[in-house]
């Protein structure tokens, strides 16, 4: 559809801070999460005659987030599973600078759909509606591979112990 | 409880029972699965560091700054491209198709008239008056006709329909005594464009710094790769440059049949360009002159140029002062005169 630059500021204004928050939460890094959001803006710029309806552009720009995001750590998300397989460091997860990492740790044995779908639920909030229209999938579908993604990530506690 | 009970209570929510402790006493396996749950969950709350949310004009301006860079043709045929993957495909088998068309020389044939053959074992008793009398009875021109003893035989018809009308009107004269045949005459064409640009022979000899012979001798050169006989003249006249050159066909060793006859002109000071078909100068012109008339001969020449390819050229007749009549034939640059 055609649109111009201004309604499609408009359009991200009301979704801005979920989704700059989302980048940020998704990288594990507000520098690497801005970096994110920024490229994924232009990207989104650059493809906005894909953008059928108005009405979807929450779900159109989220989609683009997580595919930018895919593109950006597939290869090192890899060597990154291969990493945590062969070797854990010792960490105190009670404090919480380990914390954080552990949880990087964790999230890095997901997949780049599984781990934007535990950001979104785990720790941003969204409701399992609101995944089901982003991801296109039933809410059984999205519980089913949000609990899915829970036990890899317990794997990686059950690891170590 | 059992294991099973206990995983499926943890798995939903990690809120540990005193019936959930009980079992964990004598099952390590469970225990150390709700503890792993237990620290996946306190992790996963713990994680709601929160940071300012950019304003969004600063990250209009920012965005902005980063200067989109301008729409050029190639971005675009890019972006074209990677919207549509199947485009590049199509694209691609266009190319090939072209490069095909152009440079394969497939040939085809094309019908170009027919011929009646008419006979059996009898002799066929007809003169040459009365055939020529259906031919003109008919409105044809041009016929060729072989008569020896029981085939006659007419080629050159460019319709089927006139070698009906021919058959027809010797089948009342002869009395159906005879069989009648109408074959189609076909020629080969080369499909390929490349191929087609190729059978034209083109002659380009530069004028700068060469004598008259030399450029004739350059010009015999050239022409050689393709005729066995080629003699060419360069000659400058009242101010203009005039250029013969004769093709024939030479067989052992001695030439004889002329092929065709060229005359150009050309301005004194630039190079000497022209181009020949080969498959139409291979053809000669061959007229009767004599008791016809200026345009009955201009018709002829005319129907026959056409029968070559060249149904645009223009036809004159002029008379020199010893009454000999030239035959001007002018075809896009080439100038023919035959006398």
């Amino acid at each position: 559809m055609n649109m111009d630059r201004q309604q499609f500021w408009r359009l991200l204004k009301p979704i801005h801070p979920k989704a700059e928050s989302f980048c940020r939460k998704l990288t594990g890094n507000r520098d690497k999460g801005d970096d994110l959001y920024q490229s994924s803006i232009l990207k989104a710029l650059r493809k906005i005659k894909s953008l059928k309806k108005i009405e979807a552009f929450p779900r159109w720009f989220f989609r683009i987030i997580i595919n930018n995001h895919k593109n950006q750590i597939r290869a090192p998300l890899w060597r990154e599973r291969i990493k945590i397989l062969q070797a854990m460091e010792v960490m105190n997860p009670q404090n919480d600078y380990d914390a954080k990492r552990w949880l990087e740790k964790a999230l890095n044995v997901l997949s780049a759909d599984e781990k934007a779908l535990v950001v979104f639920y785990e720790i941003e909030g969204w409701k399992i509606s609101e995944l089901s229209d982003i991801f296109k999938k039933p809410e059984g579908t999205i519980k089913a591979r949000l609990a899915r993604s829970r036990r890899k990530m317990r794997k990686v506690f059950e690891f170590e112990r | 409880m059992n294991c099973k009970d206990v995983k499926k209570k943890i798995r939903r929510d990690v809120v540990i029972s005193s019936e959930i402790m009980e079992h964990f006493k004598s099952c390590p396996s469970c225990a150390q699965m709700a503890q792993s749950s237990l620290l996946l969950q306190d992790i996963l709350k713990s994680h709601n560091e929160t940071y300012p949310v950019t304003p969004i004009e600063e990250l209009i301006t920012k965005i902005e700054k980063l200067a989109l860079p301008k729409e050029t043709f190639m971005s675009k045929v890019k972006e074209q491209i990677d919207n549509r993957p199947k485009l590049i495909y199509g694209m691609g088998f266009a190319i090939f198709l072209f490069l095909f068309i152009t440079l394969v020389p497939f040939s085809y044939k094309i019908n170009a008239g027919y011929d009646l053959i008419v006979g059996n074992d009898q002799q066929i008793e007809i003169s040459r008056e009365q055939i020529d009398l259906i031919i003109f009875k008919i409105g044809l021109n041009d016929i060729g006709i072989e008569h020896s003893g029981n085939q006659l035989i007419f080629t050159g018809l460019s319709e089927k329909q006139d070698a009906i009308k021919i058959a027809t009107a010797l089948d009342i004269i002869l009395q159906n005594k005879f069989e009648y045949k109408i074959n189609p005459v076909y020629n080969t064409i080369s499909g390929s464009l490349y191929a087609q640009v190729k059978d034209k022979i083109k002659v380009n000899v530069e004028s700068e710094g060469k004598t008259l012979e030399q450029m004739a001798q350059e010009i015999e050169e050239q022409l050689s790769k393709f005729y066995s006989a080629v003699n060419a003249i360069v000659v400058e006249e009242d101010g203009n440059r005039r250029i013969q050159v004769r093709v024939s066909k030479e067989e052992d060793g001695k030439k004889n049949e002329q092929l065709f006859e060229l005359y150009i002109e050309a301005e004194p000071d630039e190079d000497i360009t022209f181009e020949i078909s080969t498959l139409a100068k291979a053809n000669k012109l061959d007229i009767d002159m004599e008791g016809k008339s200026d345009d009955e001969i201009i018709s002829e020449v005319k129907a026959k140029l056409e029968e070559q390819g060249q149904p645009d050229a223009d036809v004159t007749i002029t008379t020199n002062q010893d009454g000999k009549r030239e035959i001007n034939i002018k075809v896009d640059r080439d100038e023919m005169i035959e006398k």
